[in-house]
């Protein structure tokens, strides 16, 4: 097999791995660096972010409330120290992007501005109109090309990770375009994969978010951390489920019910706001958590609007005008007219709730490190700490860059503290990484590829949806159980070594696989509601509450040797200066503000 | 979900190198409703009919720049393209025009992604700005972003270096979206590399190579307007000659 | 990186080089405004043939007909033929669908913001119509000069 010897290799060329082979080709341009990715780097799905990034800049912000945004907005399932960092590192690495020339939406004085977003206490999401993830990723990856330590491997699959006593030493790769392996060798790995959106059906992902870093990390013993919060996002397009920026109701879009009624009023986000007078905080700026699961018990009362693909709620963008629409949300207009046939300018766009983002994630410190000594792993793929159990939408954009950052500079010190190593073990591991992704080839089964994906994302929206309960889990536990036998049974009709895609498809189901399992298994053990996990059971409904004394804690989804279901583990919750309380929303919580001050006065 | 499901005839170009000598067509039923893009197509195709059939696909929302393909004979991102607009007639995918075809519907973009990563696609600033403190901006007023902003829109999906006939002629030239790239960052404020790009432009490979066909912007679905970029590139290109004739120094 | 082996076989589709601009209207389109060249050649032919017509001439002799006879030649026998009258107006349409298919392309090359605060760009029609007054400014001033000089 070919064999590459690195520095560090970064598997994942989306906003974070890109950001992390900036960093180590800052930090030493001496150290070599393999970023490997499964796609061209532009590809990746940091391309579909819309909305923006959070970053406090303004005077009337500061650095506290966006870390009690954050970790409210968690649910207090945040590391805190780790979120104390993420917020006064946001601001820097937002602007290093602008000096790198992402066109980030101006003020007519030629500064950056920024826009409002849910859940947050004021406006600090920078954006460039609604393509902020599309100007990250492009300005990341042509910024990158002026770096020559970084050596590209695109379009190379990772099939597995090299570890020795215990330690992680590089990865075994294939070459889709002429099809054969590489093993890359290195001092650090990174993972910054990507989430996990394709364990369900009706999601904004691209069809490359099947979770591969999540399950390589997870197959070598490293725990992924809080699985069970899947974030639903509110406003996902009525049959194809694409991505309706958040951006269209910090703008001011409103939602409205069969009725023509804002109901967003009746689940503790009101008073109503007036249209076209948004407030933080306030009705369709509360978390997404909140808004998806009030669409739901909408759906429970009948008062949704009835579509021959579903039922939705009604986003109302009309009142903004067609040129402000043009200039702030674009990307929505072209959008909802290809894909939903509906001009926002003139019409209400029909939305519903989808899922959207992993919460959970990789295990790893506040430095990208993970309990395995030269692992390391940032963006969606992993678990830093700083999402809880409900992500503000705006801190994922600005996750990969802050955590990118911290990755690259760890691992390029790791870099120099450690020696190349190779040895036969390495190479006994990767030929026999090799040896099982052809041995799939061998499979004579019936099983059919797609069936087992499209009863995997069936099984998840029944079981770890919006609201979840022990019989509809225990179903889904069962039913993944199931598809994990089947898909050992899959006889593959493609026998070509260049470009297979159904042979990288079926590998990348069973990385899929695995991460649901990690999912549901978290989720029926946290017996409690918290942020995404909303339980309806429990004796006398004892799950619907947040059980602080029981479950203020991270779960951990380990594998077990030999085992063919996950194991759950807990562990404690970094709590600094931010103690605990109701998580609320609207005129609710400014009276608990004013309570607090008055306390605090006394 | 409809009553009466339509289909449609939908030929594919397959290509296995392993096995084939040259590319053959292969034709299949495919049912289709209003919503039924042409990835949804292969989909169908891939899940049903033809396991082995490969594509590149990701965010089906027409950003991420990987399904373009031509559909009868026209390029198109696959995810934005509609069975509704064929009604009534069949429809052909190929993989892209003027790319080496890899694989089925994947063609090999290499020299798409080497063009543009030679053109220095990086803001290069002046001394003065070079260090930047990382708690400030550089001043970019809304018309000074406007000025490029519209170049920026590249997804880089070869729609139109499919599109273009000197490219087919002469695979040197640099081609559209790599010299839209270039022009977008000469004309941005906080970028004084143009003098570093400008051996890329005034190149017998750059901007004059481009006859004013137009139909790469004819069918960029990002409606970026690469051939006005490189129209603008020859007036810059033009601008710098002749200043170099009047001042050979600079 | 050394190069192991590869499963790749890519294929090439061959370049028709001549007739590539078969394969799709818009290149046809292309080329017929290109071809219109070819026709404006002619033109200019004509023009000299004119010029050189008038060099014949003995202007000493300066009344006599005689004397400017290949004039005389090239306005009655040359541009009176009625193939060369039936060409001199496919020439004229010709020129003129370059004229309108070349405008329509001009704007591209074009991009002038509003004002100094604005971002908004000149409009598309604004290029046009001066290219268009261009064109029918011309035509008057020749037709002019034609008319007064007669």
């Amino acid at each position: 097999m070919e064999k590459y010897q690195a520095d560090v290799a970064i598997v994942g060329a989306g906003g974070t791995g890109l950001r992390a082979a900036i960093a180590v080709a800052q930090a030493d341009p001496k150290l070599r660096v393999a970023l490997i990715s499964k796609v061209y780097p532009m590809r990746s799905h940091t391309v579909a972010a819309e909305g923006g990034a959070a970053g406090v800049v303004r005077d009337d912000d500061s650095y506290q409330k966006h870390f009690e945004d954050t970790v409210a907005g968690g649910d207090w399932l945040c590391e805190q120290d780790v979120v104390e960092r993420f917020v006064r590192q946001a601001p820097e690495e937002l602007y290093q992007l602008e000096h790198w020339g992402c066109p980030w939406s101006r003020k007519p004085d030629g500064n950056v501005n920024v826009r409002r977003f849910g859940g947050m206490k004021v406006p600090r999401t920078w954006f460039a109109a609604d393509k902020s993830g599309f100007h990250m990723l492009h300005t990341l990856y042509q910024t990158s090309v002026k770096f020559p330590s970084i050596q590209r491997f695109d379009e190379h699959f990772v099939l597995d990770l090299l570890v020795e006593d215990g330690e992680c030493r590089g990865v075994v790769c294939y070459d889709l375009q002429n099809g054969v392996f590489r093993q890359i060798n290195a001092k650090a790995v990174f993972l910054a994969t990507g989430g996990a959106g394709r364990c369900y059906l009706f999601n904004t992902n691209g069809g490359i978010v099947t979770g591969d870093g999540m399950a390589l990390a997870y197959r070598h013993g490293v725990p992924l951390r809080d699985m069970e919060f899947v974030q639903y996002h509110p406003t996902g397009l009525l049959g194809c489920g694409l991505l309706m920026t958040e951006g269209c109701r910090g703008e001011g879009g409103v939602l409205y019910n069969k009725d023509g009624y804002r109901y967003l009023q009746d689940y503790g986000l009101g008073p109503e706001t007036p249209v076209g007078q948004p407030k933080n905080k306030y009705m369709e700026l509360g978390p997404r958590d909140r808004l998806s699961q009030a669409f739901w018990n909408e759906s429970k009362k009948g008062r949704t609007i009835k579509y021959p693909l579903g039922e939705a709620v009604h986003l109302d963008l009309t009142h903004l005008g067609e040129k402000y629409l043009h200039e702030r949300l674009p990307l929505i207009c072209e959008l909802a007219q290809t894909y939903s046939g509906v001009d926002p300018v003139k019409q209400p766009v029909p939305v519903r709730p989808v899922v959207h983002y992993t919460m959970g994630g990789i295990e790893t410190d506040g430095n990208t490190q993970t309990r395995m000594p030269g692992l390391y792993a940032g963006g969606e793929c992993a678990s830093v700490g700083i999402h809880g159990a409900n992500r503000l939408g705006s801190n994922s954009l600005v996750e990969t860059i802050v955590f990118g950052k911290i990755g690259g500079d760890a691992m390029a010190e790791r870099a120099h503290q450690i020696k190349d190593h190779d040895s036969a073990e390495l190479d006994r591991q990767a030929e026999a990484a090799q040896a099982r992704a052809l041995s799939l080839f061998d499979v004579k089964g019936t099983e059919s590829l797609s069936k087992i994906r499209h009863e995997m994302g069936q099984t998840m929206e029944e079981g770890v949806g919006i609201y979840r309960e022990e019989e509809s889990m225990q179903k889904t536990i069962d039913t993944l159980k199931e598809l994990q036998k089947r898909v050992k049974n899959v006889g593959l009709t493609d026998r070509g070594r260049v470009f297979n895609t159904e042979w990288m498809n079926l590998i990348e189901l069973g990385y899929t696989l695995d991460v649901a399992q990690c999912m549901v298994h978290s989720a029926i053990n946290r017996k409690e509601s918290r942020g995404s996990h909303q339980r309806l059971d429990g004796p006398n409904g004892a799950y619907r509450q947040r059980d602080d004394e029981n479950f203020l804690k991270h779960s951990l989804a380990f594998k077990v040797a030999g085992a063919d279901e996950p194991e759950i583990k807990y562990s404690d919750v970094k709590i600094t200066t931010f103690q605990p309380a109701k998580r609320v929303y609207g005129a609710e919580a400014e009276a608990a503000e004013a309570a607090r001050k008055a306390k605090e006065a006394k | 979900m409809e009553a009466t499901q339509k289909t449609m005839k939908v030929t594919v170009l397959r290509y296995r190198p392993e096995q084939d000598k040259e590319p053959w067509e292969q034709t299949f039923d495919v049912p289709y409703h209003k919503d039924t893009s042409v990835l949804e197509a292969l989909f169908y195709i891939k899940d049903n009919f033809e396991p082995s059939l490969s594509f590149r696909w990701s965010c089906r929302m027409a950003v991420c720049g990987s399904c373009g393909m031509m559909v009868n004979g026209v390029p198109h991102l696959a995810c934005k393209t509609f069975l509704r607009d064929y009604e009534g007639k069949s429809m052909k995918i190929e993989p892209l025009a003027n790319f080496p075809i890899e694989r089925d519907l994947v063609v090999d973009l290499s020299d798409l992604i080497e063009k543009i990563e030679r053109i220095k696609p990086y803001i290069i600033p002046d001394a003065k700005n070079a260090n930047m403190p990382l708690n400030k901006n550089f001043k970019q007023t809304p018309m000074q972003m406007e000025a490029y902003l519209q170049f920026a829109q590249c997804i880089n999906c070869g729609c139109c270096y499919a599109a273009c006939p000197q490219y087919k002629l002469n695979p040197k030239f640099i081609g559209p979206a790599a010299l839209t790239l270039l022009y977008r960052y000469n004309v941005d404020n906080r970028d004084a590399g143009a003098k570093l790009r400008a051996p890329f432009l005034n190149s017998e490979e750059g901007a004059w190579s481009c006859t004013f066909v137009g139909y790469c912007s004819e069918v960029c679905p990002k409606h970026v307007d690469p051939s006005s970029a490189i129209q603008l590139g020859k007036k810059m290109s033009a601008t710098d000659y002749v200043f170099n004739m009047i001042k050979p120094e600079h | 990186m050394s190069e192991v082996k590869s499963y790749r076989k890519p294929y090439n589709p061959p370049v028709k080089k001549a007739t590539w601009w078969l394969e799709n209207p818009f290149y046809v389109f292309y080329m017929v405004r290109e071809a219109t060249a070819v026709l404006a050649l002619f033109a200019v032919l004509e023009i000299v043939l004119g010029i050189f017509s008038l060099a014949l001439c003995e202007y000493s002799q300066a009344a006599t007909l005689t004397g400017i006879s290949p004039y005389i030649w090239y306005l009655q026998d040359f541009l009176g033929n009625p193939v060369v009258m039936g060409l001199n107006v496919v020439i004229l349409v010709s020129q003129l669908f370059h004229a309108v298919t070349w405008f329509a392309l001009m704007p591209k090359a074009v991009r002038v913001f509003m004002n100094k605060n604005s971002t908004e760009l000149l409009p598309e029609w604004v290029t046009k119509a001066a290219l268009y007054a261009g064109l029918i400014g011309a035509t008057v001033v020749i037709l002019a000069v034609a008319y007064l000089t007669k």
